[in-house]
């Protein structure tokens, strides 16, 4: 089954907690793992990298850092994760092999914006784990995980980070059967894949596709027609969010749209969790579509009638 | 009417106790419901029940004689099996709304999705918006009424029953036919139609079985690419 669920925010809001309403509302779809895709606001315009490491592997990942020139802003350590905002830019794929060179270091994500949290267990886990809740931003998505495809651990939890591309990430309910064609096209052409879930692939495909100049839109599109098996799945960069549902509509995904917000979510309990007193104006989406919505588009756009009774 | 706050229950504990009040009362209100599955399960009184909001997936299924009134919106599998008695949703629904009904009403005011009425045996069901692909799939019995447009595939492999559609057909599915609608069926259209209290158009595309794909018929000639390899006689028991 799986979960998945999303936000964008017109201007900025409560993402954390709003996320981990939703994920906590979908949790009867997938007990094994739990995780979520965040866009705080930052000052600066360095990398954040978050690493899975213990503390030692921590301390070999700055050395390691710090011996290639890069500087490191900050760096905290705090539940097997580790937090670096590193100086300036930098190759993303550069400062990836660093960081995983150093054994029982683990890349989660690195962007401009994008932090990946994920563990297995439920959101309250996570919770407990990273303290979601008290994040703040424009937009993010989450993933509650039934493991079918791979093993359940915190590696292959969602949301995937798109390899080697700053600030891309996914959320997949479904199955990809052309997953191991894709992956060697994709492999042909240098992108590197970190486990053996078919989920991974979506991110890596469509961050591709958005580094040869593609709008998210037309790599959704794409996505589409390309694609084979079932999926809803969200897809989050550093300017917003975009789901894409297979043509048989094999996975159901909703969403509202709201004068402050858009959730979207694989079933509307997890809408009702945001808003539980209130009767909710839901869409969805007829199979084989897709959507996009940009921050920066949003905060300029009307919003639209939220809700009815 | 007996009200049941839907909060704070797990959901055997919920259905337990709408069975219950169904047996008390002519008149149930459930609030909150907040779109969980599974809720209104099993009623098999008369009982009219009120669900002030949405629904999640399989509501009012296996029931038998209640009306249930669903305020908001409905998830998959919606009065799944239902025997007897009528589901009235305000919003839209998902997929395979009423399926493997066996009789009652389903009504639907908003929107559908895929395969509503999939393996239904009896019944009807109105759907008064747009209705998504497959709608009546391996139909065995019952009609299904579709006010608005229908998507691909519609009546596909059906074996049987009836489809009234208002709107556009984007395409038949496999060994659904089209016929002409008499003017006894338009009469019961629009007498469904008006015992739902739901204004609609008074022409319909009406959709039946072809008959070529899962029907036998014992007396006529074999097909074609079978003459000629048909045993004549059993072969003798050794």
């Amino acid at each position: 089954m799986c979960g998945i669920a999303g936000i964008v925010y017109r201007h900025t809001g409560p993402l954390g907690s709003h996320l981990l309403a939703m994920l906590g509302g979908l949790q009867h779809r997938g007990p094994d793992s739990t995780g979520v895709a965040v866009y705080p606001f930052r000052n600066g315009d360095g990398l954040v990298a978050r690493v899975r490491c213990d503390a030692a592997a921590a301390s070999r990942v700055t050395a390691a850092l710090k011996a290639q020139g890069i500087t490191i802003q900050t760096a905290d350590f705090k539940a097997g994760n580790l937090r670096l905002v590193l100086e300036g830019g930098g190759a993303v794929r550069d400062i990836c092999r660093a960081i995983d060179a150093q054994p029982g270091a683990e890349v989660t994500s690195l962007g401009t914006r994008l932090e990946i949290l994920k563990e297995v267990g439920s959101a309250g886990d996570l919770e407990h784990a990273h303290g979601i809740s008290s994040v703040t931003g424009t937009h993010g998505i989450g993933h509650v995980r039934l493991a079918t495809e791979s093993d359940v651990d915190a590696c292959r939890a969602h949301p995937f980070w798109a390899y080697g591309y700053g600030d891309v990430a996914t959320v997949h309910n479904g199955q990809i059967t052309n997953y191991y064609k894709l992956k060697r096209r994709l492999q042909a052409r240098g992108c590197h894949f970190r486990t053996d879930n078919d989920s991974e692939l979506i991110g890596t495909y469509l961050a591709y596709h958005l580094s040869l100049g593609e709008s998210l839109h037309s790599a959704l599109e794409r996505a589409v027609r390309e694609l084979d098996g079932t999926f809803s799945f969200l897809v989050s960069t550093a300017d917003g969010i975009g789901f894409a549902k297979d043509r048989l509509a094999a996975k159901p995904l909703m969403y509202i749209e709201r004068e402050d917000l858009i959730a979207v979510a694989t079933e509307e309990i997890a809408l009702q969790c945001l808003f539980p007193h209130e009767s909710l104006r839901i869409v969805e989406p007829m199979p084989g579509t897709l959507k996009t919505w940009l921050v920066n588009e949003l905060a300029s756009a009307p919003a639209p009638a939220s809700s009815f009774t | 009417m007996l009200e049941i706050e839907g909060r704070g229950k797990s959901t055997r504990e919920l259905n337990r106790q709408l069975r219950d009040a169904s047996q008390q009362s002519p008149d149930v209100l459930l609030r909150h419901p907040d779109a969980r599955h599974n809720l209104g399960v099993g009623l098999f009184r008369p009982v009219r029940l009120r669900i002030e909001g949405s629904v999640g997936y399989f509501g009012a299924g296996l029931c038998d004689g209640p009306s249930v009134d669903i305020l908001g919106n409905a998830g998959w599998g919606l009065g799944d099996n239902l025997m007897s008695g009528e589901v009235l949703v305000r919003g839209d629904v998902g997929a395979v709304a009423g399926i493997g009904m066996r009789g009652g009403r389903i009504v639907i005011q908003g929107r559908v999705g895929s395969r509503m009425g999939q393996v239904a045996k009896g019944g009807v069901i109105l759907c008064c918006g747009d209705a998504g692909f497959m709608a009546g799939y391996l139909l065995m019995g019952g009609t299904i009424v579709i006010l608005g447009n229908a998507g691909v595939g519609l009546g596909e492999c059906m074996f049987s029953g009836e489809i009234y559609v208002g709107g556009h057909v984007a395409r038949l599915g496999a060994d659904a036919v089209q016929v002409e609608a008499s003017d006894r069926d338009l009469e019961w259209v629009k007498e469904l139609l008006a015992t739902s209290r739901i204004s609609g158009p008074s022409r319909f595309q009406k959709v039946v079985s072809g008959k070529r794909l899962h029907h036998v018929d014992a007396g006529a000639e074999a097909s074609p690419h079978l003459r000629g390899r048909i045993m004549k006689e059993a072969p003798a028991k050794s």
